[in-house]
């Protein structure tokens, strides 16, 4: 399966298609029917999976009133099911996670705590189904919210001038991911990269780094602007999942811009009720950013790369708490030159960041 | 982009540019899309 396979594309152009052509009672179950036929065609263990979550999300707290005890036991058994196949794929590389499992999860722990807190509209299962079963974002996110989707549920109208945009977004998308990521920077630059191997060791490894991260930008962001642009066929508005992150001149700034949806969620579901019940906000963080880093995948790898995160946080937050009790030290880091050197240094510090293991190994030997 | 464009030149004009930089990213898609990419671990594990 491939975001770029005509399989994929007829799949997602027949459900945008469903989703204005069939009669109006129709056109939200359509769009579930699809996914579901979707998940069952390429991976039927996630379309079990999310049945059971969907399931689990709507009528366990319906059943039992949705108490802390209840809501615990629903995210005790998301996060179980997730922690589970993420050691699968974490010990075994020929173990594949459940298609989109780390997306869906993080929808139905929202769906959930928003439950708890009584802030979710009115809504049916129907409505849970058409969330969590939604095409375009189930398999590499955003991680939208249930409340704007609802929202889009009940306004979505067909806009012509909705056409241009989506085309337009689904177009960059494709760009990103096929002529950037795949054609430039892993086939053309890995081609430069083993010329110069053996001669320039260091610089091989400097631009083997930057192969990584602007790999991983282009695809990961390709794969949201196709999401929103297909999302936008259909009426819905998704939360957008970058923000220009190679423009951040400082490693808090580059956390608003990248991966947007999954920072925010972090933020709000597991920084923020940190903070507040510890009172200790550098704690909250450290914990925010390991978590963080797990989600990508269970290894000490990720752990230290959510610990590097979070000492990078910490230390621009203590700068910033010294610049603003010293004029000449904001007048100084106000100078143009030096909001550039800031820039260098934080889009080196991320991109360093996904060869913290590889670091650790070669000077420390462990 | 379109009224980015028309600062600089005429609706015509703006609607031409679009459609030729549109044409070229097609082509541009077309052309390199037989290179593997690197991306597949997006869907295999996460």
């Amino acid at each position: 399966m491939n975001i770029d396979s005509l399989v994929v594309i007829s799949w997602l152009l027949a459900t945008v298609l469903l989703s204005w052509i069939l009669p109006k009672k129709w056109q939200i179950p359509s769009g579930i029917v699809s996914t579901v036929a979707f998940l069952a065609y390429f991976d039927f263990l996630s379309a079990l999976i999310l049945i059971s979550f969907a399931w689990l999300a709507y009528f366990l707290p319906k059943t039992f009133s949705l108490k802390l005890n209840i809501l615990f036991l629903c995210i005790m058994i998301i996060v179980l099911v997730f922690t589970g196949f993420k050691l699968g794929n974490t010990y075994d590389a020929e173990f594949m996670i459940p298609l989109g499992l780390s997306f869906y999860s993080f929808r139905v722990i929202h769906y959930l705590i928003e439950g708890y807190k009584e802030k979710l509209p009115q809504h049916t299962f129907l409505d849970v189904l058409a969330y969590l079963f939604f095409l375009p974002t189930l398999i590499v996110g955003p991680i939208n919210r249930f409340m704007q989707f609802k929202r889009d549920i009940e306004i979505r109208s067909f806009a012509e001038v909705n056409l241009s945009y989506s085309f337009e977004r689904i177009l960059y998308g494709y760009t990103k991911i096929i002529v950037l990521g795949n054609y430039l920077i892993s086939h053309k630059l890995s081609l430069y990269l083993l010329e110069i191997e053996q001669s320039s060791p260091w610089l091989y490894s400097y631009l083997h780094s930057v192969q990584y991260w602007l790999n991983l930008y282009f695809q990961f962001s390709g794969y949201a602007d196709i999401a929103i642009g297909f999302s936008a066929l259909m009426g819905f508005k998704i939360m957008e999942n970058f923000h220009y992150p190679f423009l951040a001149v400082n490693i808090s700034a580059f956390w608003l811009r990248w991966h947007i949806s999954l920072s925010s969620w972090i933020k709000d579901y597991i920084y923020a009720p940190l903070a507040a019940s510890t009172r200790n906000r550098f704690l909250s963080l450290f914990i925010a950013m390991i978590a963080f880093g797990l989600w990508h995948e269970l290894s000490i790898n990720y752990i230290l790369f959510g610990i590097y995160h979070a000492l990078g946080i910490t230390v621009w937050h203590q700068f910033q708490n010294i610049k603003r009790h010293n004029r000449r030290l904001q007048i100084l880091f106000d100078m143009k030159i030096f909001v550039l050197f800031s820039w260098f240094l934080t889009i080196n510090f991320v991109m360093m960041s996904f060869e913290i293991r590889s670091f650790i190994l070669h000077f420390f030997g462990f | 982009m379109y009224p980015f464009l028309l600062k600089f030149v005429r609706p015509s004009w703006a609607k031409l540019l679009i459609a030729l930089w549109y044409a070229a990213l097609m082509f541009a898609i077309l052309l390199t899309s037989n290179h593997a990419g690197k991306g597949d671990f997006l869907y295999l594990h996460l």
